[in-house]
């Protein structure tokens, strides 16, 4: 047992479940404030949030572990398209939908297009890919605990688990976004000071680079992999931005249009600035301090252990919990709005009141989260698969109807409808039966679930006047 | 007669996701991968940066608009 470490982590835990029980009494009977934090978060609070639920467990340990075994050009090309795709999403879709003023993406496509079939199919293909993301967190979680505090993986599953189930259950939206700030706060400081040690400590980044490519002259260069990996690694992410169910969330809890799209960007100005010089700093400068290491994902752990005081190396690690704690609680609130909210309200009982509603996502919050948990004691093998299916998913089936639903006054019920399940049916098929590159089955699904959404929409009857007058009312 | 068109978006935002685009395919070319510096190729260092350029391009653009506000 490691006592300082623990007692930082200790504490951060406190606080964490300190914020859920403060925000409880803001939320207890507004689905509006469970949900969407009463649509009154600032700029300078939701960059924060943003930027906190996008980077995960993944941004601190996988992506320095990704750069100091596969290299920076590879780790750049995939972040780059996670970070175009937010001015992407400021552009296309974050006006529309604050004007839209509801909770969800299915709100947009459900209103936009009136399908019955999609307001089932929509939310599921939410939570069947979510969820597949939250297990994925949760086992970070537990291989960092366990590292970290050397306790069991299970102990490790277990703590960490209870603890943001219990803030977003309680808490909804306003608890995510306090502690989705502070965790934010944590990252990027504990990432940025480690990579900043490094650059001193290794000459600068000219000296740095020159001499860790000197060392390992494969982590400057294009491993061997297809073009098409590195193009499909950019697209996935740049696609996924607009449409990923968290991310459209934090845009509804925008103040306005104006405030929604300063935080997407100014989210992502300091993803990049962690994620370049965290890649550069650690990654790189991994290679000098400890060359040729097996388990390529404990480099910035190595960095802690060898560049920071016992108090800081506690907070330096209690930052990667923030960072899979504070995707995992927004994943976790997706995906209680996708049962509570798109289910539950827009199929089954429209007429439930917010009281009902609100405590509906708190026991469904408990159901999904226990789940997750189950499933997280014994992830399946093919994790990284499955986590990169849940995203190739929601990206295959979503992006296109979202896009040209707010853009193409064309764009029919029919032609949303076939488009959502052919890029959705492909893009599984291409994953699971074909051997195309890692990453590149979204190169085809996607053009395909256009080419489907545009010629249905021509072949069968336009959108009625008053659903153009409904979309013109977004862009105003 | 049915209206089939687009929505209008302004032009510096268009302008925007054409060069957004337009930079990701330059990028993507083979000239990217055979010149390096420090060690690193050029590529790397393109896609580094455009994670920087992106929302500085669309904050500047930002500065000068006061939609919902």
């Amino acid at each position: 047992m490691r006592t300082t470490e623990l007692a930082v982590t200790l504490i951060y835990i406190v606080v964490c479940i300190g914020i859920g029980l403060w925000a409880r009494s803001k939320v207890r009977e507004s689905k509006d404030d469970y949900w969407v934090a009463g649509r009154r978060v600032g700029v300078f609070t939701n960059t924060w949030a943003i930027m906190a639920a996008l980077a995960s467990g993944g941004s601190i340990l996988g992506v320095t572990g990704l750069g100091y075994r596969l290299g920076l050009p590879y780790v750049f090309s995939m972040y780059a398209g996670a970070v175009v795709g937010f001015p992407i999403a400021a552009i296309l879709v974050a006006k529309p939908l604050v004007n839209l003023g509801k909770y969800t993406i299915t709100d947009f496509l459900t209103e936009r297009f009136d399908s019955k079939l999609l307001k089932v199919v929509i939310p599921l293909i939410i939570l069947i890919s979510m969820g597949t993301y939250i297990v994925a967190q949760m086992k970070a979680a537990g291989v960092a605990a366990q590292y970290l505090l050397a306790i069991s993986y299970n102990h490790a599953i277990i703590l960490t688990s209870i603890v943001f189930i219990l803030y977003v259950s309680i808490g909804g939206m306003w608890a995510v976004t306090v502690t989705d700030v502070l965790q934010g706060i944590i990252m990027v400081g504990m990432m940025l000071l480690v990579a900043v040690i490094s650059l001193a400590r290794f000459g600068g980044l000219g000296g740095l680079l020159t001499q860790a490519t000197a060392v390992a002259p494969n982590i400057g260069q294009l491993v061997n992999m297809p073009m098409s990996s590195y193009v499909g690694a950019f697209v996935v992410w740049a696609a996924a931005i607009p449409v990923i169910p968290h991310i459209v969330m934090r845009i509804y809890t925008s103040k306005d249009v104006k405030s929604a799209r300063l935080s997407l960007n100014y989210a992502m100005l300091i993803y990049a600035f962690m994620i370049f010089f965290g890649v550069v700093g650690i990654s790189a400068g991994g290679h000098l301090l400890a060359p040729g290491l097996k388990d390529a994902d404990t480099v910035y752990l190595i960095m802690v252990e060898n560049f920071l005081p016992r108090v800081l190396g506690g907070l330096a690690l209690a930052a990667v919990m923030a960072a899979v704690m504070s995707t995992t609680d927004a994943l976790l609130l997706a995906c209680a709005s996708a049962v509570s909210h798109d289910l539950y309200e827009r199929v089954i009982n429209p007429k439930a009141s917010d009281k009902t509603l609100v405590n509906i996502s708190l026991v469904t919050t408990w159901v999904i989260g226990l789940l997750a948990m189950f499933f997280a004691f014994n992830p399946p093998k093919l994790l990284t698969m499955l986590y990169t299916a849940a995203v190739g998913l929601i990206v295959s089936s979503l992006f296109v109807p979202t896009i040209l639903g707010i853009w193409w006054k064309g764009t029919n019920t029919q032609g949303a409808t076939a488009g959502v399940l052919v890029g959705a049916v492909s893009y599984l098929w291409l994953l699971w039966f074909t051997k195309m590159p890692a990453l590149s089955h979204v190169l085809v699904s996607l053009p395909l679930c256009l080419a489907v959404t545009v010629i249905v929409s021509l072949l069968s009857p336009p959108p009625s006047a008053a659903t153009l007058e409904r979309v013109q009312q977004l862009h105003r | 007669m049915t209206d089939r068109g687009f929505f209008p978006l302004e032009k510096k935002y268009a302008a925007a996701l054409i060069t957004y685009i337009a930079l990701a395919v330059v990028f993507f070319l083979p000239w990217a991968r055979q010149h390096s510096v420090y060690g690193v190729s050029l590529f790397g260092w393109l896609m580094g940066a455009f994670m920087f350029v992106a929302p500085l391009i669309n904050l500047l653009l930002l500065r000068s608009d006061n939609t919902g506000k």
